[in-house]
């Protein structure tokens, strides 16, 4: 019986160090993720002023990674400045499809998503997406 | 239908066997009818179920919500979740009843 409770003390030895194992292997990844997430935006923060300010630049071909990480820099900057600079970061969220797509999110079958698509469109400062905000808060639905 | 047995069996009963538990187990052993390897061997058990249950709740809460950002706060808590089977837990039954 003994014998027994040392295997078991062992194989959850075993589970608890796994466990810790996978935390850490986590937290790793994540400040990876946040590293790479950091210098991306610093590196669009450029492009992203120009577009603010209005300018009329040629935007280099940017992949999914960096779109979404332009699209976040102008989100935060959105909740910062008002009048024609927030219009212009409206124009590009529109032009570039990110309204239509969180949109389309609003009727998504999971709220957390919903909710997500609805915070993302706050930030985006364009005006084509309030009837659809209106209406999912009406429903009740974001 | 299960939260409420559950509840009752865990967070009521549980406490209460646990607390006669230990002064059960002192006298038995101080009386000799408990062998101090067995004794041992099941108290490495309890407090190992204990920790790995504490570390999967912390898994579930790094996986699910992510509240803690920074990595320092993360690993004190490990520790912590680690560290409260070895007294902490006792004490706070002891206060819960």
């Amino acid at each position: 019986m003994t014998g027994d409770l040392g295997w078991v003390s062992g194989a959850l030895a075993l589970l608890s160090f796994l466990l810790v194992c996978t935390l850490a292997m986590r937290r790793v990844a994540l400040a990876h993720a946040e590293r790479r997430r950091l210098s991306t935006e610093e590196r669009l923060r450029p492009i992203a002023l120009a577009l603010v300010e209005g300018e009329s630049l040629d935007l280099p071909s940017l992949g999914a990674y960096e779109s979404r990480a332009l699209a976040r820099v102008l989100a935060r900057y959105a909740r910062q400045v008002s009048g024609t600079a927030l219009a212009h970061i409206g124009d590009f969220f529109e032009a570039h499809g990110h309204i239509a797509r969180e949109v389309a999110l609003l009727k998504s079958r999971r709220a957390w998503r919903r909710a997500s698509a609805a915070h993302s469109l706050g930030g985006m400062a364009s005006r084509t997406a309030i009837p659809a905000l209106m209406e999912g808060a009406t429903s009740g639905s974001c | 239908m299960l939260a409420v047995p559950s509840f009752f069996l865990l967070e009521i009963v549980g406490p209460l066997i646990e607390l006669v538990g230990y002064p059960a187990v002192i006298a038995g052993s101080a009386l000799g009818f408990l062998s101090l390897t067995f004794l041992l061997a099941f108290a490495m058990v309890a407090v190992l179920v204990g920790a790995v249950l504490s570390v999967a709740a912390l898994a579930l809460e790094e996986f699910n919500f992510r509240r803690y950002q920074r990595g320092r706060e993360a690993a004190r808590l490990l520790v912590m979740a680690l560290a409260e089977n070895l007294g902490y837990r006792q004490l706070s039954r002891l206060g819960g009843c």
